[in-house]
């Protein structure tokens, strides 16, 4: 038995034990890693959001601006957006702060204005995504050719697949009751999607327990030695 | 206007976000990937400050009412300040004025090379009179490039995990690495530094609670196939079953002995998955883009408080 | 989809133990398992269809098997011609570059392209077999030239210098078309949809059994006098089903207001947060309940995955919920949520669009919206009848493409016409 002496090891190791007897029940030991989680992972997101953002982004490029102004009097290169040393960010800064307008009843709607061209870029930028990753894409992919039929049993199960896609999307279909003969094709449907989800399970399992076993053996190797 | 402006700005930016994808210019895409890379990003890191002061809030209204384990709230405050302060005020690595990297082997950079001491009074001596101690032979390696002198505690303490690296590196290889101080010409024993910066913290704090977080996953999962198993439905049945094989088929023992099982995994993956996956992406895929439409167009308007 | 779960307490706790034992022993007795890993890795990524770097234009010539000895140019052999074009519809950076091969000649062992850059200097680009070669991450609008060398053994031939030729940046990507068609026809059914609701026509959707139980699940929780648990998924605004999941609490506010039921809600993104607390106190102000609206009930918690999973693990076993709802975009830390929300016995409504954490729900929840069924949601909660056109717009889209389906294989089988490199996105 060679126990570990170093203090973020130890650390870790009753973390991890602190976490995994969440498993028996709640008790103090994981109520203080959890709260002490949160508040590390809240401190740890600031300071790389000052570093990341706030820093290159929002205070770099002003002071720059500031101090070219300075140096050479005021230039339209100032104002300039893609310039490292500009004053146009002050607009974008000005539309996130109005976050902060939440705080102040009276004009507590202009919260809204960030939050709606935030919505409106990201919704819009996803639609030909979804195009094209999510349907395009899966249609092409379901179309049989001739020359996929050119064996028989990969081309018997390739119009397996073309039926089983139409049955499922037959069983999200909406518009009409599942009934008639509808009811056995989405039925069909949602057994083809069981047994897939069941296929995502099972591929999963494996995975997991590696991790499990990855943690295991910190405990047993790292911090109490009893492994080689 | 309330109501309006906002909806205006998102319809204008939908409009710039869905025509920029199409649009093949090269200005364009520069004044996008400004858009989306940088004056977003400035505007959301705004919704941090009202995140933080949330959390804090909702932590603080525990503390005031004492609320059921009120007292761990002041866990959760204490360790964001600190870990902020330290972040903050520390840099990520340690590199800015705070000091948060302590003790460790004593290093100098001298004419290109990094020297070990056994402590700082050698290391004072030797700086008092270079000349008299200086010796190529014992320097432990050259300094690299991107360091420089006088050393910085985070410099310092980069060419402490080099120098680990270059131990542990020869000790695989069977060479002996050993660090003689330039001054008693003694052997320097490795000495680890003390770190709490918050790359530390993160190591530290952060990577073991969410492996075990995650790894806890495999317990998870066995209590979740027993309830599958407790539900008795031929829905859950099959999920199970076809999970079963799957797993199967893929340990080597189990595909040696039963035969057809790997085949039969191979089945499942290739047939019932594709065709479920892809439907339901089909499916995803139009409901995506109608969710997109429905807000672009202001018919969903919970943001904004429905229609009155 | 419907699925009752047994609520198992402390046996369930004995199970998991149980089990858990069993598999890890299972795992740990079993060497390869690594490997086995290793192969699933192997086998999802054949679903990817790898991006080619270099874009093959003319038939692909082989390279013969064996090097040809002589140091001499064979007979025959002639000069490639080069054929130097900007790509069309792109973005530019890229000039595409073909030399074919005369098949009555003698064919080279390879070929080496070179580029001229403005100053003047010659630059190998590639040596390759093939007959074509895309250029890309040139500068637009400056003007290169280009030549290939044929080698046959150590001897070579050079072509003539073809160019100059420039990258351009288009106005309109062709290779986007077959979106433009799809967004085009999807907007005109959501047109005609919207329309019918508008001029007050029936829109029928059948019942969705797992949004049914949303009104019976907070009808428990009135009954029970505990609060209402809302995970608006762990992912950020760019997913839209974080959109959709904001649109369901909207509708899951509006029904916890008329039953005077708390809501809790714990957030991972702080900008989902900002627009999650603007439509619980919005909807409090328009059930004519802002006085009831609690600020310290939406939070935001944490960024980190885990993080956020441990906080919520810890509000499920503290508050106890008596409903749960997981509504959006989830990673690996679904299932701990779920469990965990399970275990306490509470009635939980998932709902998600990612297929890989969709069999955890199924396992762990009592009702499971599925894929499609999460979007559908907020119009079917609502019953508003624009929402529910375009509910009906995306299943009639759906019906176009389980049509075109059908139709495409049909073509490709009797006829022989393959469409569906039409549908490529390039």
């Amino acid at each position: 038995m060679n126990i570990a002496t170093e203090f973020w090891t130890w650390n870790a190791a009753i973390l991890t034990i602190a976490i995994f007897s969440f498993l028996w029940r709640d008790n103090p030991l994981y109520r203080i890693a959890e709260h002490l989680y949160i508040g590390v992972a809240n401190g740890y997101s600031i300071t790389l959001t000052y570093f990341n953002v706030v820093v290159p982004m929002m205070i770099d490029p002003l002071v720059n601006a500031g101090k070219m102004v300075k140096q050479d009097g005021f230039s339209t290169a100032v104002l300039n957006p893609f310039n490292d040393a500009n004053f146009f960010i002050i607009l974008p800064m000005m539309v996130g702060a109005l976050y902060i307008t939440r705080f102040i009843p009276k004009i507590s709607w202009m919260v809204r204005i960030p939050i709606g061209l935030t919505m409106g870029y990201y919704t819009a930028i996803s639609i030909p995504a979804s195009f094209e990753a999510g349907i395009l894409r899966q249609l092409e992919a379901s179309i049989v050719t001739r020359a996929q039929l050119a064996e028989f049993w990969p081309g018997f199960w390739t119009i397996v697949i073309l039926l089983s896609t139409l049955a499922t999307l037959i069983y999200f279909f909406f518009s009409t009751e599942q009934k008639g003969v509808l009811r056995p094709i989405s039925n069909f449907g949602i057994l083809m999607v069981m047994i897939g989800f069941g296929a995502s399970f099972g591929l999963t399992v494996m995975a997991r327990i590696s991790l499990a076993i990855g943690r295991f053996i910190f405990l047993f190797k790292d911090w109490l030695g009893v492994v080689s | 206007m309330k109501r309006n402006l906002p909806l205006y700005l998102l319809f204008i930016f939908a409009i710039w976000g869905g025509i920029s994808v199409f649009v093949g210019k090269e200005s364009v895409h520069e004044i996008d990937n400004l858009l989306r890379n940088k004056l977003l990003l400035i505007v959301g890191a705004f919704a941090i400050i009202l995140g933080l002061g949330s959390l804090i809030f909702h932590h603080m209204v525990k503390i005031r009412n004492k609320s059921r384990y009120w007292q761990y709230s002041y866990v959760t405050l204490v360790s964001l300040f600190i870990s902020s302060f330290i972040g903050l005020f520390g840099g990520v690595r340690g590199e800015k004025s705070l000091p948060t990297i302590f003790g460790g082997l004593v290093l100098l950079a001298h004419d290109g090379q990094v020297y070990a001491f056994q402590n700082e009074a050698e290391m004072g001596q030797f700086k008092a009179s270079p000349d008299k101690f200086v010796d190529p032979a014992r320097a432990v390696m050259p300094l690299p490039s991107n360091v420089e002198a006088p050393l910085s505690r985070y410099a310092a303490s980069s060419l402490r995990d080099e120098i680990e690296l270059r131990a542990s590196n020869a000790r695989r290889n069977g060479i002996q690495f050993e660090m003689i101080s330039p001054v008693t010409g003694k052997p320097v024993p490795f000495k680890k530094d003390f770190r709490i910066h918050i790359q530390q913290l993160f190591e530290g704090i952060l990577v073991p609670c969410g492996s075990t977080m995650f790894a806890m996953l495999a317990f998870y999962m066995c209590s979740a196939a027993y309830r599958a198993f407790r539900m008795r439905n031929l829905h859950a049945g099959v999920l199970l079953v076809s999970a079963f094989i799957v797993m199967l088929g893929q340990i080597p023992l189990a595909t040696a002995y039963i035969p057809g099982v790997y085949e039969l995994r191979q089945w499942i993956l290739d047939v019932p998955n594709m065709a479920s996956k892809r439907g339901i992406m089909i499916g995803v895929g139009l409901g995506a883009v109608a969710t997109s439409f429905k807000i672009i167009f202001g018919i969903e308007r919970a943001w904004l408080g429905g229609d009155e | 989809m419907t699925l009752h779960t047994i609520r198992t307490g402390s046996t369930g706790r004995v199970w998991r133990a149980i089990m858990s034992g069993i598999v890890c022993l299972l795992a740990v007795c079993m060497p390869c398992a690594p490997h086995a890993i290793g192969q699933d890795q192997q086998t999802s990524q054949t679903d990817a269809a790898p991006e080619p770097i270099t874009e093959p234009v003319a038939g692909d010539d082989a390279v013969p098997a064996e090097p040809a000895p002589v140091p001499t140019v064979p007979p025959g052999a002639t000069l490639p011609v080069v054929v130097a074009m900007d790509v069309p519809s792109d973005t530019g950076n890229a000039i595409s570059i073909r030399w074919p091969h005369d098949v009555s000649q003698a064919k080279p062992d390879a070929y080496i392209l070179e580029m001229q850059t403005p100053d003047g200097l010659w630059k190998q680009v590639t040596r390759t077999v093939l007959t074509s070669y895309q250029v890309s991450g040139v500068p637009n609008f400056t003007q290169f030239h280009f030549r290939v060398k044929a080698l046959y053994g150590e001897a070579s031939m050079t072509s003539d210098i073809a160019g100059p030729i420039e990258a351009r940046d288009h106005w309109f990507r062709t290779g986007k078309m077959p979106i433009v068609v799809a967004i085009a026809v999807f907007v005109l059914i959501l047109v005609m949809f919207i329309n019918a609701a508008r001029r007050g026509v029936e829109l029928f959707v059948r019942r969705i059994s797992g949004l049914n139980a949303v009104e019976d699940a907070i009808g428990r929780a009135t009954e029970m006098g505990k609060p209402v648990l809302y995970i608006p998924g762990t992912s950020s605004i760019e997913d839209v089903a974080t959109l959709a999941s904001l649109n369901i609490l909207g509708e899951v506010v509006r029904r916890t207001v008329h039953y005077d039921v708390k809501i809790i809600c714990p957030n991972r993104d702080p900008i989902v947060y900002t627009i999650a607390r603007e439509i619980v106190r919005e909807t409090y102000a328009s059930e004519g309940r802002p006085d009831a609206f609690d600020p310290n009930s939406v939070f935001f918690l944490v960024p980190d995955q885990f993080a956020y999973a441990a906080g919520v693990d810890g509000i499920m076993v503290r508050q106890k919920p008596a409903t749960i709802f997981f509504m959006g975009m989830f990673w690996a830390e679904a299932l701990v949520m779920s469990e965990t929300g399970a275990a306490t016995g509470a009635v939980q409504i998932a709902g998600t669009d990612t297929p890989a954490q969709l069999p955890f729900f199924i396992t762990s929840c009592d009702y499971t919206l599925i894929g499609e069924e999460l979007y559908a949601a907020s119009a079917y909660l609502s019953r508003e009848p624009l929402l529910l056109g375009t509910l009906k717009a995306q299943d009639y889209g759906k019906l176009i493409f389980m049509i075109c389906m059908v139709v495409f294989s049909i073509l490709a089988i009797v006829f022989n016409w393959d469409l569906s490199p039409y549908l490529l996105v390039k």
